[in-house]
């Protein structure tokens, strides 16, 4: 119904509206409608729609008339009428028959009430209900009624503060955005009521109280009146009270001034007279007496926390007071104390209380703090305001010293904590699992940290968490990394990153915290990465005994494998160790530690330059992309830097470099550049400089063929009828081989010929060192069932040639004309007689060669292919690379030496073969043996002699 | 005297020489009377060798010189002859042009001439030690000096102050080792 009559009424409104702007009058109509219809409402009772209506259109008739009969203003003025007579008839009455309190109720009182009831009315109508109301608020009756409740809150009664807003807010309201009506009929009697009251009060307090209290009282006032403003009173009298307020102090001002007045003149007169000394120990005296009569028994009867609360209140209120007379004295502090160099005023009063109060009581306000404390870490809510008030009296009676506080309070804070994490720590450690009290402690830690900030003086951070962290991490961490089941060794077992993290963060903090875990981490990456090498070992050992001959498949795990670790554990040491480099020097460590082991036999310098090797060559054990085989290498070299014999490893490298480029058997060329260019930056230019000479050559030696081939086709008439493919290479880059130990037979010894002729138009300096046991050739095998191209190396093939000339050769025949040594006629023959392709035919025919056998030329030889590759094993070349790097490191370490001495001249023997082994180290780790053998040797060679006096000492000899 | 004299210049003149004074040609005051007087090459005693080192040892008859020999020992067992003594052993016996160590034979031999009275199980393991090592072939000087300042230092046979990281010669710390493994092999 409600609803609708709205509605109604806005339509109504809508027309009126319209027709009466037309003739100028705009607004208005709107008011003069509504107040027939409230009018009626108020009269006939609202719920009649149909009625509604009629009035509608009564309403409607009534305006649209033309000027004689236009009933608008009378309707107008009945809307007035209306509207007062409602508050006349039933608002004032109700007012008026209600006093105080009760009466300010029913102003402020709800619909159907008096006041709400000017919502029928509308926005409009409010104005004309509120001049109405202009004639009641104004009532003597209500702002008595007012003073009263203001009065009584002065006095500390509790009252109804929501009602007196309430109230006021009318007050506000009625001036429809003017404080007119606020101001007039509220504000300025209420001013004026406070000046009376504070004057009054004032005049009381101040020959009644000492004015110590007098001044806590003013200052106590000041507050309310601020609340009072805030609770209830306009934002708008806040400075015009505060303006009545300065008129109370004026009086105190007055009072003080007397006071400095009388001061000044007591302090003035000439020595007799002159009672500054008795003025500045009175001063002290009412402190004193303040202290001992008042804030020591009120404090000494009150506990725990009611103390600490007591004391807080007691000691703004000792501050207020200090401030305060140390103004009234303020001659004192400008001459009398300054002459005599005595303690300010301000610091007498703080020194009182802190002398009768503090001293008094700290132990025990400490004791209240600490366990206040201890609760709120049992997880209790406690007052953490009045903890931090507390503590800043700690702080602010050392006056600029942090001693108070330290001495009195902190010291015995921090033993408290300690004890109460070490009972913790002592628990937790038993029940709880590493991680479990990881996380306790991380979150102790936090704990206290939050403290500090919230009541704690700042400086106490460092010294608290350190305790925190002795009680709960320093002293457990060898129980706590070494917990079976979920100590260190377990979460890296178990890859609990997390955790690892969370060790990481506790333990970094604590001085040398990290050497354990950094140990352990060494540790466990050390032993799986022996249990890899292991697990190797026993692969080979297994291949062995089944005889699959699969060559280096397993230590191709085996590397891989390696690389795997080093990857996991890169991560580890980047992620939960935030690139420490402690934990980058344990897992250097731990990788030197079982790099360095080898597998069956093979070092781990050989082991990784065959897996290069395997990488780089045609047809390698490992199908890789481009990428893959790029990062892979990338890795190899970085497992490097763990081996200590680098020397080794690059002697087998250049070892197998030297096949896959002189047997074409390198799959990439760009591959073989890059690894180097890997290891040149890992191992500096020295490390690579031959292997790049090895590839340069090669590329050199091309280029050097062609030449070759073109000087063939200038000379027709040297062209020795055979091709001819020389390689021409720098002596120095390559390993060494052995040279010229081959008889060459006449139609290659004729090629060598040639060759060198045309080498010699290029060059004359240059010496030609033939290498035949690298070479390889095509020849023709005349069969019985048919001719067959064999692709045999040199040796065989000068073996095989000399069977153009006779049918059958000895062994020893063989030999000698060959001029190779036992060992090497034993391969090649065995190669063509007891391997696969049987070119030779043997007596006896045995699998093995002995230096008794016969050999002739097997012409039923035959095979379905048309040219076949009868290989040759190559020498085992481990040995010799040994020897090699051996022989090597001799020198290396002499050179060593020798540099060390002639600039050192004299030097003692251990700190000889520390220099020696730090010059040599980036290359390998030279035996202290093989030093001391070494500088022996130069004993004898006269580089060196021992001291006279000192066997220890050695000298440069010139 | 003159007889001896012309003799002296070859080994047989030695031999005769030691047949007279009635010393073997091996013993060790042989090598003394060579210390004595001065002698450069094994074998032989010039003629100014002769002649200084008999004024040396203030005698002029065969008789006074037989004498003389046995307390020639007691001269060079002073400790400050006897490491010149040492050495002179040790060069005495390079006769060749530029050597400058000793097969291990003749070094065990030479040990146990001129410190087997001293330092007898030193030099008996030592000597024994030697001849079944095969890394040295030679001994040179610096070895030989190292081994006398061993016998002297060093506690025997426990070989407790023995410091392998102190400048003693490799083949001394071969042999200490060796001696300590053997130590340990009879303890068990």
């Amino acid at each position: 119904c409600d609803g609708q009559s709205y509605r109604l009424q806005k339509r109504m409104g809508l027309h009126s509206e319209n027709h009466y702007k037309a003739e100028g009058k705009s607004s208005r109509a709107e008011i003069q409608c509504r107040g027939i219809y409230a009018d009626l409402l108020v009269m006939v009772l609202l719920p009649c729609v149909l009625f509604s209506l009629i009035i509608y259109r009564c309403a409607y008739t009534l305006c649209t008339q033309m000027p004689r009969n236009d009933h608008s203003k009378e309707l107008y003025d009945k809307y007035r009428e209306t509207i007062e007579e409602h508050v006349n008839s039933m608002v004032l009455p109700s007012l008026k028959g209600k006093h105080g309190e009760l009466m300010l109720r029913e102003l402020v009182k709800g619909p159907p009430g008096v006041w709400e009831s000017k919502g029928c009315c509308n926005r409009s109508g409010e104005c004309c209900c509120f001049d109405c109301m202009l004639v009641f608020l104004p009532l003597y009756r209500l702002i008595v009624t007012f003073f009263n409740q203001i009065g009584q809150e002065r006095n500390g009664e509790q009252i109804d503060q929501a009602l007196l807003k309430k109230v006021l807010d009318i007050y506000v309201e009625v001036g429809m955005g003017k404080m007119d009506c606020y101001e007039k009929n509220f504000e300025t009697m209420m001013l004026q009521d406070s000046a009376a009251y504070y004057s009054g009060k004032a005049s009381i307090w101040i020959s009644e109280y000492p004015y110590a209290d007098y001044i806590l009282k003013v200052e106590e006032c000041l507050k309310q009146e601020m609340d009072r403003v805030s609770h209830y009173l306009h934002s708008s009298t806040e400075p015009k009270l505060l303006e009545v307020y300065r008129f109370v102090l004026s009086i105190l001002r007055f009072v003080i001034i007397s006071a400095e007045s009388t001061i000044y003149n007591m302090c003035t007169q000439k020595p007799p007279h002159d009672y500054s000394q008795q003025l500045y120990d009175k001063y002290r005296e009412s402190f004193e007496e303040y202290i001992t009569s008042a804030v020591l028994p009120s404090l000494r009867e009150k506990h725990d926390e009611f103390m600490l609360r007591e004391l807080v209140k007691r000691w703004s209120n000792h501050k207020v007071m200090v401030r305060w007379l140390s103004r009234f004295f303020h001659y004192l502090d400008r001459y009398f104390i300054a002459r005599r160099s005595l303690p300010g005023l301000n610091e007498v009063g703080l020194t009182c209380f802190r002398d009768l109060v503090y001293h008094e009581l700290n132990g025990k306000v400490r004791d209240a703090v600490i366990s206040l404390i201890d609760q709120e870490r049992e997880g209790e809510q406690i007052d953490r305001a009045l903890l931090k008030n507390v503590l800043d009296i700690f702080v602010e009676i050392g006056m600029g010293q942090m001693d108070h506080y330290e001495n009195d309070f902190e010291e015995v804070m921090l033993k408290d904590t300690a004890a109460y994490y070490s009972r913790k720590a002592s628990n937790w450690i038993l029940e709880d699992s590493c991680p479990d009290y990881m996380l306790k402690a991380e979150e102790c830690l936090k704990r206290e940290k939050d403290r500090v900030s919230h009541y704690l003086h700042f400086s106490s951070e460092p010294k608290l968490l350190e305790k925190v962290q002795h009680e709960l991490l320093s002293v457990y961490a060898t129980q706590l990394l070494e917990k079976e089941h979920s100590g260190c060794h377990a979460l890296l077992r178990d890859d609990k990153v997390e955790d690892l993290s969370r060790m990481y963060r506790l333990f970094w903090k604590i001085p040398r915290g990290l050497d354990p875990v950094s140990n352990i981490f060494k540790q466990h990456v050390s032993t799986e990465g022996t249990a890899l090498v292991k697990q190797a070992e026993d692969a080979a050992s297994n291949k062995k005994a089944d005889k699959k001959d699969v060559v280096g498949l397993q230590e191709q795990v085996f590397v891989r494998k390696v690389i795997e670790l080093h990857d996991k554990y890169m991560a580890y040491v980047n992620d939960c160790f935030t690139n420490h480099t402690l934990f980058h020097k344990a897992l250097k460590e731990a990788f030197e530690i079982f790099c360095n082991k080898g597998v069956s036999g093979s070092s781990s310098a050989e082991l990784l330059a065959t897996f290069c090797d395997n990488i780089l060559k045609k047809g390698g054990s490992e199908k890789l992309s481009d990428e893959a085989i790029e990062e892979t290498l990338e890795k190899v070299v970085k497992l490097l830097a763990y081996i200590s014999d680098k020397d080794l490893f690059a002697e087998f490298y250049r070892k197998k470099l030297a096949r896959r480029l002189l047997f074409d058997k390198s799959a990439n060329d760009e591959h073989e550049r890059s690894i180097l260019t890997k290891l040149k930056q890992q191992c500096g230019g020295q490390f690579t400089s031959k292997m790049e000479g090895m590839v340069t050559d090669l590329t050199l030696a091309k280029e050097n063929q062609s030449n070759f081939e073109e000087y063939l086709s200038n000379n027709p008439n040297i062209n020795p009828g055979i091709d001819l493919t020389v390689t021409v290479l720098t002596t120095g880059f390559w390993p060494s081989y052995k040279s010229f130990d081959l008889n060459l037979p006449a139609e290659m010894v004729k090629c060598v010929e040639v060759f060198r002729e045309f080498y010699q138009t290029k060059t004359k300096h240059r010496k030609l060192t033939w290498i035949y046991s690298l070479g390889t050739c095509n020849i023709n095998g005349k069969f019985d069932p048919k001719t067959m191209e064999l692709i045999v190396t040199t040796y065989q093939a000068s073996a095989l040639l000399l069977f153009n000339t006779s049918d059958t050769l000895s062994y020893q025949e063989i030999m000698t004309q060959l001029n190779l040594s036992d060992d090497d006629v034993v391969r090649l023959l065995h190669s063509l007689s007891c391997a696969k392709y049987k070119i030779l035919t043997k007596e006896p025919n045995t699998k093995t060669i002995t230096p008794t056998d016969h050999f002739e030329f097997n012409s039923k030889f035959t095979d379905k292919m048309k040219r076949i590759k009868i290989p040759l094993p190559p020498v085992d070349e481990k040995k010799k690379v040994i020897e090699d790097v051996d022989k090597d490191r001799r020198y290396a370490i002499d050179a060593s030496i020798v540099r060390i001495m002639k600039s050192r001249k004299v030097l003692g023997y251990q700190q000889l073969v520390m220099e020696c082994v730090e010059q040599l180290g980036r290359m390998f780790k030279p035996d202290v043996k093989a030093i001391k053998k070494r500088i022996e040797d130069l004993i004898t060679r006269d580089y060196l002699e021992r001291d006279k006096d000192n066997p220890n000492i050695f000298r440069y000899l010139a | 005297m003159l007889v001896i004299l012309v003799l002296l210049y070859s080994p047989e003149g030695i031999e005769a020489l030691c047949s007279a004074v009635g010393v073997d040609h091996t013993d060790v005051r042989m090598l003394m009377l060579a210390w004595k007087m001065n002698a450069e090459k094994q074998g032989y005693f010039t003629q100014d060798e002769w002649h200084i080192g008999l004024k040396a040892l203030r005698v002029d008859t065969i008789g006074k010189l037989k004498k003389r020999l046995s307390n020639l020992k007691e001269e060079v067992m002073k400790p400050e002859n006897f490491e010149n003594f040492y050495l002179y052993a040790f060069r005495y016996c390079l006769t060749e042009e530029k050597q400058k160590s000793i097969d291990i034979e003749s070094i065990c031999i030479l040990l146990d001439l001129v410190l087997g009275s001293q330092f007898r199980p030193q030099v008996d393991t030592f000597t024994e030690y030697l001849k079944i090592q095969n890394e040295y072939k030679v001994i040179n000087m610096d070895q030989w000096t190292n081994f006398f300042r061993f016998c002297k230092e060093i506690s025997f046979p426990d070989l407790e102050n023995y410091d392998t990281t102190e400048a003693w010669s490799l083949v001394l710390d071969n042999y200490v080792e060796w001696m300590k493994e053997k130590a340990k092999l009879a303890a068990a």
